[in-house]
């Protein structure tokens, strides 16, 4: 064993428990660290839903304990239509940055050819296509909730013209 | 800001003693000149407030890659930071995350280096007497050259490494570095070393590992692009998959010059020396 292993090293771990931490002064995040978070995020979220919702529907074996499993979820009304519109926003959220994910992972889109470095080295990654595209993605997703907002809502009762 | 103006800002390092297994967090006030780099901060630290800071660093000019810390939040090399063009009263240094910490600011790259090692950066041929006692160049096309030449750039300070998010959920993963340079030399024409170094980046902690945040990318002091090598790498990866190919012809040895060259008939001799070779060293002897 060499002198240097036998030093007790600090393990230091990056990533988002690092970052949430008041301690560590808040790192500059590119726009698509933030897309990761929220695609791992969301995809957590969809795939927790997916699981309920088989377990819940599982559980129905005949029409009267449908009906029984529907009557107690529709009494926390409220609840239930949010849950579905963070579902909604989710989904939307998750299936357009799916879409620019495949582009630029497995087709190599809209992230330029290298080239030779030049100063002041602002990388072609960061500013070619898949940057505008993924405001599109924002864009298209706030839009799609909003919607279905007023459309959830509105069934409900909540909110009315 | 005028040249000689001085000006105090207050260092916030976090520091770590292995002895006592204990981290804390230590202020230095430091009067900043203009043009002073962090290295330059460390040194007027060692030498006029507290010589227990743990420190490194080598070139103090962006070329051997040895003093990458956290500044101000964003992985950055010390030597390459001006302190008056981060704006801030406060400057908050703190060691590499991803990399376990030897004291202070040090961190162990072993396993960094470990994983650069693993993706073979080194041109492979199948003729190793000829790569071994070389006869002339493999031939490469200035295209070709400009194509690869961005990865060849790196200098292995691993700041893209810390600015990665994925190896704190998969400690083993390749990581931006190690794959840019097997990319570098899996379009290199010259390299015949593919089916190797597939083996390596196609696995599970390989390039499939890359969720594309683009972290690498913008804190490269040397303006390497990691993240769009990787998003190449997978396509060619599946190209490669697709099309059944597994192996690459290597560029072949450029042929031997011709003896003479004759000059074409009707072009004009060049005219004669003004100052004949050997004259022209003994001026530069006697200089």
């Amino acid at each position: 064993m060499s002198r240097r292993d036998k030093v007790k090293k600090l393990p230091n771990k990056g990533g988002l428990s690092r970052h949430l931490n008041p301690e560590y002064p808040k790192t500059e995040w590119t726009a698509e660290k933030w897309a990761f978070i929220l695609h791992r995020l969301t995809g957590l979220f969809i795939i927790f839903y997916l699981l309920a919702h088989i377990w819940v529907t599982g559980h129905a074996t005949s029409p009267e304990s449908w009906s029984s499993i529907m009557s107690t979820l529709h009494t926390y009304k409220w609840l239930e239509t949010t849950g579905e519109w963070l579902l909604w926003g989710a989904i939307v959220f998750h299936g357009l940055n799916g879409i620019r994910l495949i582009l630029v992972e497995a087709l190599g889109w809209g992230i330029g050819r290298p080239h030779r470095p030049i100063p002041p080295y602002l990388p072609y990654s960061n500013r070619s296509a898949q940057r505008p595209l993924l405001w599109l993605v924002v864009a298209l997703t706030l839009i799609a909730w909003i919607v279905g907002g007023v459309i959830l809502y509105q069934d409900v009762g909540l909110i009315s013209w | 800001m005028s040249k000689g103006e001085v000006k105090n800002i207050t260092f916030r390092i976090k520091r770590y003693d292995p002895e006592k297994g204990k981290t804390w967090w230590q202020e230095y006030k430091v009067p900043v000149r203009r043009g002073m780099t962090l290295v330059d901060v460390y040194l007027y630290i060692k030498e006029n407030l507290d010589p227990s800071l743990a420190v490194r660093y080598s070139c103090r000019m962006g070329i051997c890659g040895s003093c990458g810390v956290v500044i101000n939040g964003k992985p950055s090399l010390a030597c390459e930071t001006q302190i008056l063009e981060l704006g801030t009263d406060v400057v908050t240094v703190e060691p590499l995350p991803n990399y376990p910490v030897v004291r202070d600011l040090v961190v162990d790259f072993t396993g960094f280096f470990e994983k650069h090692r693993m993706v073979k950066p080194y041109l492979i041929r199948r003729d190793v007497e000829e790569q071994e006692n070389p006869t002339r160049e493999y031939r490469m096309l200035p295209e070709e050259y400009d194509y690869m030449v961005q990865f060849s750039y790196c200098i292995k300070c691993g700041l893209c490494y810390a600015a990665c998010p994925v190896p704190a959920i998969d400690s083993k993963f390749l990581g931006p570095q190690a794959l840019a340079q097997a990319f570098r030399y899996m379009i290199d024409v010259r390299d015949e070393g593919l089916k190797e170094r597939v083996l390596v980046v196609d696995s599970e902690h390989g390039c499939w590992r890359c969720h594309f945040a683009d972290a690498c990318s913008a804190v490269c002091p040397k303006g390497i692009d990691p993240a769009q090598g990787i998003q190449l790498l997978r396509r060619m990866l599946i190209s490669m998959r697709l099309s059944g190919v597994k192996e690459k012809k290597g560029s072949p040895v450029m042929p031997p010059m011709p003896p003479e060259t004759k000059p074409k008939p009707g072009v004009k001799a060049p005219p004669p020396r003004t100052v004949k070779p050997e004259e022209a060293m003994k001026r530069i002897v006697k200089e």
